[in-house]
């Protein structure tokens, strides 16, 4: 599913790659606020939904290549966690759904799991 | 007061003298007295032996009563050290059995810090007697192996040469090598970062770049939160496979396998809240890497050894 549609479901606000946003398709979701855990399950161009704001979030996503981090429950990335996304070019969204409902709508879109 | 303090060091090597029992640490046929003999006799036998206290004994050499230090000094005080040992009264005796084993005795000493504690059998009888030096004793020759053991291992430990590959090369002449010094977690990963980059620019295969990125990660993320923040990632490249050893001076891992649980977690909480401490550090590295060797000692860091081969028909 192209990401700018994921951003559509979830109303969601675009923080950093607004310009190569609509090139990237995401292939699955995961879900998860521990790192450890989304590179034990997660699958590379999947994009991921946290509350986790720092920048270990963006490493993560540089480890595992994934397509794009989006922050639940309205949460606001640090500083820190922008500036390594945008030196990275990791798309960065916030929406204000939480982890469960955003879970819920992707799924509920067609967007497969992990 | 230090003497308790004592005690509980010994407390942590616990498990390690759990074979260690009453009957191994007591010395055997020790001096006794019966109650017919006088406080000077056992004054004399004292002094003699040098010993601090005597068990008395009946004409069956069950254990009646003890005479010590603290008897002597009183019956002089009060002109008694010609009286018989019967004079005294009863005091409490703390003994132990043959099959008492460590922690028990160290549990009781600790409560009662008595100077010597006999050993008797199912009659009373006295078999041995247990002192702190006799104590010390046990523990030191117990020791003696624990050191012979930390010393073979400090020899793999400190090799210039991999544990995991046949045919020795120079960690002095890696591939790649980032030096860690960072304490702050949330800036963890840069080495495995540049290690990324560096493969990449290499044109290895994708999956191969992000499963010894994610591996290399974890293991560096490991240094920063667990292993005090100094550390190396080195990374050597020969034909068939990619070695990647992180490691670090830090207080290394005390139980391995149980480290490598799933789940299992040593990390501070506030750890949590940043992301990390779920426990799947170490068997994530396990998964994504086709060989892997954790090496550690207490207080002398960990070293990770994974292997990664390049080629597809090899397998683990």
């Amino acid at each position: 599913m192209k990401l700018t549609l994921i951003k559509d479901i979830l109303s969601a606000e675009i923080i950093t790659c607004k310009d190569k946003l609509d090139t990237i398709v995401v292939e699955y979701i995961a879900a998860a606020d521990m790192m450890s855990e989304v590179l034990a399950f997660s699958k590379e161009h999947a994009a991921i939904l946290t509350g986790l704001i720092t920048p270990q979030v963006v490493r993560t996503a540089q480890m595992m290549d994934l397509s794009a981090i989006i922050f639940v429950r309205g949460k606001q990335p640090l500083e820190e966690t922008i500036k390594l996304a945008e030196e990275l070019e990791i798309p960065l969204l916030v929406t204000n759904e939480l982890l469960y409902t955003a879970c819920g709508k992707l799924y509920q879109a067609g967007v497969p799991s992990c | 007061m230090d003497e308790v303090r004592s005690l509980k060091i010994l407390e942590k090597y616990k498990e390690f003298f759990a074979e260690l029992l009453a009957k191994n640490i007591m010395t055997n046929n020790p001096i006794v007295l019966k109650k017919e003999n006088t406080i000077r006799e056992a004054q004399q036998i004292m002094k003699l032996k040098k010993i601090s206290g005597v068990p008395i004994v009946d004409d069956n050499k069950r254990l009646v009563n003890i005479i010590t230090m603290e008897d002597l000094l009183k019956a002089m005080e009060m002109g008694m050290i010609d009286s018989q040992i019967s004079s005294l009264g009863d005091k409490k005796i703390v003994t132990f059995r043959e099959e008492d084993d460590f922690q028990t005795i160290i549990e009781f000493i600790a409560v009662y810090s008595f100077g010597r504690y006999p050993v008797i059998d199912d009659n009373n009888c006295v078999l041995g007697i247990i002192t702190k030096q006799d104590l010390l004793f046990a523990v030191v020759s117990k020791l003696s192996v624990l050191y012979l053991h930390d010393e073979r291992r400090k020899k793999v430990l400190d090799s210039p040469l991999s544990i995991l590959i046949k045919n020795s090369f120079d960690k002095n002449e890696p591939s790649f090598l980032h030096e860690i010094n960072n304490q702050d977690v949330n800036s963890a990963g840069e080495g495995s970062a540049l290690l990324k980059t560096f493969l990449k620019n290499k044109k290895f295969d994708e999956k191969l770049i992000r499963k010894i990125s994610i591996a290399t990660y974890e293991a560096e993320v490991n240094v920063v939160i667990h292993g005090g923040g100094v550390g190396k990632i080195i990374a050597n490249i020969d034909n068939e496979s990619i070695v990647v050893f992180v490691e670090d001076c830090g207080p290394g891992i005390e139980d391995v396998e149980k480290a490598m649980k799933p789940g299992f977690s040593t990390a501070p909480d506030y750890i949590r809240s940043l992301g990390f401490g779920a426990g799947m550090g170490l068997p994530n590295i396990k998964r994504y890497a086709d060989k892997l060797v954790i090496t550690s000692e207490k207080n002398n860091g960990v070293k990770v050894e994974m292997l990664f081969w390049t080629k597809e028909e090899k397998s683990s």
